[in-house]
């Protein structure tokens, strides 16, 4: 039987890694529609990017809820910011920021882009490309930092 | 079906530019509080739970405030014909609302929780009360004026760019 305690810090580890994984298949998905855009039309991939930055905001607000729950977990016993650790976790954060902030264009885009019925797949795929580089380097790091 | 397309973008940036300032706000301060050393001790006084419905409420709060800055301020969202120092004012003032709200809300989840560890005494609650109604009320205003101002800011800068985005892609041939 597994204590309760323990089935919430799995389920908090659990709910981060699947966030992760929704945000990177996401960005994606929508990066290959839009390369494909002779056999996708671009009124599609539109629809498809504004379903998916439903998807993208929500878990990124569960990434910062469960990532500070995941370093709640080490308490006192958190590494020191100047250890090899620390580094990597202050570059993670900040590069999870940039993220945040660099996402915030391409939503708007999408919406306007939607709006106006005016696809632009070559931006779409720029923006999406971007996004899924941005993520598999976070992952990366949370991979490096979950081997300590 | 129009109008609700419609609806449904707006709201798409609303929970986008609500999820953004929460999130943003929280990385930040977290980043800020490790590198001075001082993560550790917090995180290990709150439980996993507290935590969570912590940063649930903060981020409730922040879409609902977000919500209620850009009601009726779309044209077209994204874009807005609202000139910017109204929607920076708005901003900043939902803020401060936000922060008053935010701040009843870490008093019920702390009281909730300090409740269930059975270390709650009536004399702490209305202590407590007393100093959530007034000097932190007023203290969480202010914080939460700055904030807004300040997210107000980033996000007029942000949309500036996607509109230079978008007219870049629109000129080209």
């Amino acid at each position: 039987m597994v204590p309760a305690v323990h089935a919430l810090s799995l389920f908090v580890r659990w709910a981060h890694v699947a966030g992760m994984a929704a945000i990177l298949g996401g960005a994606l998905l929508v990066w290959w529609l839009g390369v494909r855009r002779n056999r996708a039309n671009g009124g599609l991939v539109v629809e498809v990017a504004e379903r998916y930055e439903w998807i993208f905001w929500a878990a990124i607000g569960l990434q910062v809820m469960t990532g500070v729950g995941n370093l709640g977990v080490f308490g006192e016993a958190l590494p020191a910011p100047a250890s090899g650790w620390g580094t990597k976790l202050i570059v993670k954060l900040v590069a999870v920021l940039a993220l945040a902030v660099l996402s915030v264009p391409r939503t708007l885009a999408v919406v306007a882009m939607a709006g106006d019925k005016r696809p632009h797949p070559a931006l779409l795929s720029a923006f999406y490309g971007g996004t899924a580089a941005i993520v598999v380097g976070i992952a990366g790091l949370a991979v490096w930092l979950a081997h300590g | 079906m129009a109008e609700r397309a419609i609806r449904d973008r707006n709201l798409l940036v609303v929970f986008t530019l609500g999820t953004f300032h929460a999130s943003v706000l929280i990385a930040v301060l977290v980043v800020v509080l490790y590198a001075n050393g001082g993560l550790g001790s917090l995180l290990s006084g709150l439980s996993t739970i507290t935590g969570l419905a912590l940063f649930s409420a903060l981020w409730a709060t922040t879409v609902w405030s977000t919500n209620r800055t850009l009601r009726g301020a779309f044209t077209v969202a994204p874009w807005t014909s609202v000139p910017p120092d109204t929607l920076i004012a708005r901003a900043a003032w939902r803020g401060g609302v936000n922060g008053i709200i935010f701040l009843a809300c870490v008093g019920l989840i702390v009281g909730i929780s300090a409740a269930f560890n059975g270390d709650l005494a009536f004399g702490v609650i209305g202590a407590g009360f007393l100093f959530f109604a007034t000097v932190g009320a007023a203290v969480a205003f202010v914080i939460g004026f700055v904030v807004g101002l300040l997210f107000a800011c980033i996000d007029l800068a942000l949309v500036t760019a996607t509109h230079a985005i978008l007219d870049d892609k629109k000129s080209r041939p």
